[in-house]
């Protein structure tokens, strides 16, 4: 049964779709379940490497476990579906970091960054998933605030609202951050683009 | 597209690109661009690791049934009054043969099957659980099972709402509680079953029981993240560390 929807269905852009299966969902559809998971697990997993590193799937299943538990109490649409299941991730990462009690460290080396993401679009499917890997390892490199608001807006889809019940402050805060991040990213990638595009064989 | 403008962004096209960079709107047009849709790129193969488990869990969660409150919690005293005698009966189990076993089995709800044999031929432990630690533990709770493994996590998980799975949680005490030489031995036993199923295999079983007892002290949710900072149980979930070598 499972088996059905575990294609390549493409994202579940509508928020309609998402909203549905949550219902769905929620009345023990399996396959519904599975979908919302697909949909969003993913995204999640981004986001929470952001904030624990590689520990980022261990959270991702405390956090769907949480899900689970609570979803006959989740009220709202694909949207806030979305938020909520940040807002858990976000919990549990905390709890996370609190218990180690270490900095989230990413494998990826940053520096590998510009020339993966510079040849994305030709390039095979390892070498975009590489890219993933390294435009989420040099988000994670912003400071906090700025990196969670960029991962909520850009990676997770929330809007600047949504994102602020997440994060717990206003909307206004979220944009700001997202926009200085931003900021940040286009700066360190034009410095280091530069070089990329005068020697693309780095030393 | 020219080489290295300086670029700045504003405001607006910062709230552009957010917004379109889950659609991939962006992709190629400029580095930023890039990096962002590289991030919301679509989901890859290794982005499900734990989708057995979940899946499980939600299963175990029976979310169509919705029970009346007070039935709900009749049945889960009920279940955490059964999981004790289990768990007894294990214990006794293991030092005593399968005489304890077999008689509690029969008012237990597991499969009716439950050979005394089992017990009757303790083949010797693979030996697979390298370096947890818990040797010492489990040589403790032998003796006093309720108080080392009850109170720290059994106690907060009576004021659980009827959504969580007490069977899996209990089970995995159970089998925490073993040592960690038997442990994958006793995971063939019928009383085990159901918490093989719910990990979906024996070598999952020792992440997945991390993961929900983790998040089982965890739990009641959002607004108290700081509930589980201070009793910390050794549930780091890390890699399993149990490999079943058969």
């Amino acid at each position: 049964m499972g088996v059905v929807v575990t294609g390549v269905r493409p994202s579940l852009e509508q928020t309609d779709d998402l909203t549905a299966a949550v219902a769905a969902a929620r009345q023990g559809d399996e396959a519904a379940f599975r979908v919302v998971y697909r949909e969003v697990q993913p995204k999640l997993l981004r986001y929470l490497r952001v904030l624990v590193g590689d520990d980022g799937e261990d959270v991702a299943s405390e956090t769907w476990l949480q899900v689970v538990r609570d979803l006959a109490s989740f009220k709202g649409n694909g949207d806030s579906f979305r938020g909520w299941v940040a807002t858990v991730g976000r919990h549990r990462a905390m709890d996370h970091l609190r218990r180690t009690r270490r900095r989230p460290a990413i494998s990826t080396p940053v520096d590998t960054l510009v020339e993966v993401a510079g040849d994305a679009d030709t390039e095979a499917r390892a070498l975009e998933s590489a890219a993933t890997d390294a435009a989420i390892a040099l988000i994670a490199t912003l400071p906090r605030d700025q990196a969670e608001a960029v991962m909520l807006r850009a990676v997770v889809g929330l809007d600047a609202e949504t994102a602020a019940k997440v994060l717990g402050k206003r909307a206004g805060a979220v944009r700001t951050a997202a926009y200085r991040g931003l900021r940040r990213l286009a700066k360190h990638l034009d410095e280091t683009g530069e070089g990329r595009q005068a020697s693309p064989g780095p030393p | 597209m020219s080489d290295h403008r300086p670029r700045q962004i504003d405001r607006d096209t910062a709230e552009h690109l957010l917004a379109g960079a889950v659609v991939g709107r962006h992709a190629g047009v400029d580095p930023l661009g890039d990096l962002l849709a590289a991030a919301a790129s679509p989901p890859r193969g290794g982005e499900y690791p734990g989708e057995q488990a979940v899946m499980a869990a939600f299963r175990a969660a029976d979310l169509g049934a919705t029970p009346e409150p007070r039935r709900a919690s009749m049945i889960r005293t009920l279940v955490s009054k059964v999981l004790t005698l289990k768990a007894a009966a294990l214990l006794a189990g293991l030092a005593g043969g399968g005489i304890a076993l077999a008689g509690v089995a029969s008012v237990l709800p597991t499969p009716s099957h439950n050979p005394p044999a089992v017990t009757a031929s303790p083949a010797p432990g693979p030996g697979e659980t390298s370096g947890t630690g818990k040797t010492g533990d489990t040589d403790k709770s032998r003796g006093g099972d309720k108080s080392s493994t009850g109170d720290k996590t059994q106690g907060s998980d009576k004021t659980k709402d009827p959504y969580d799975s007490p069977s899996v949680v209990g089970l995995c005490h159970a089998y925490r509680a073993k040592d960690g030489s038997k442990r994958g031995k006793e995971l063939d036993k019928p009383a085990f079953r159901e918490l093989v199923t719910a990990a979906g295999g024996k070598d999952k079983v020792e992440a997945f029981c991390a993961a929900v007892l983790a998040s089982a002290s965890a739990k009641p949710g959002d607004g108290q993240q700081g509930q589980n900072g201070g009793p910390a149980p050794d549930t780091k979930s890390g890699k399993p560390t149990v490999s079943p070598s058969r």
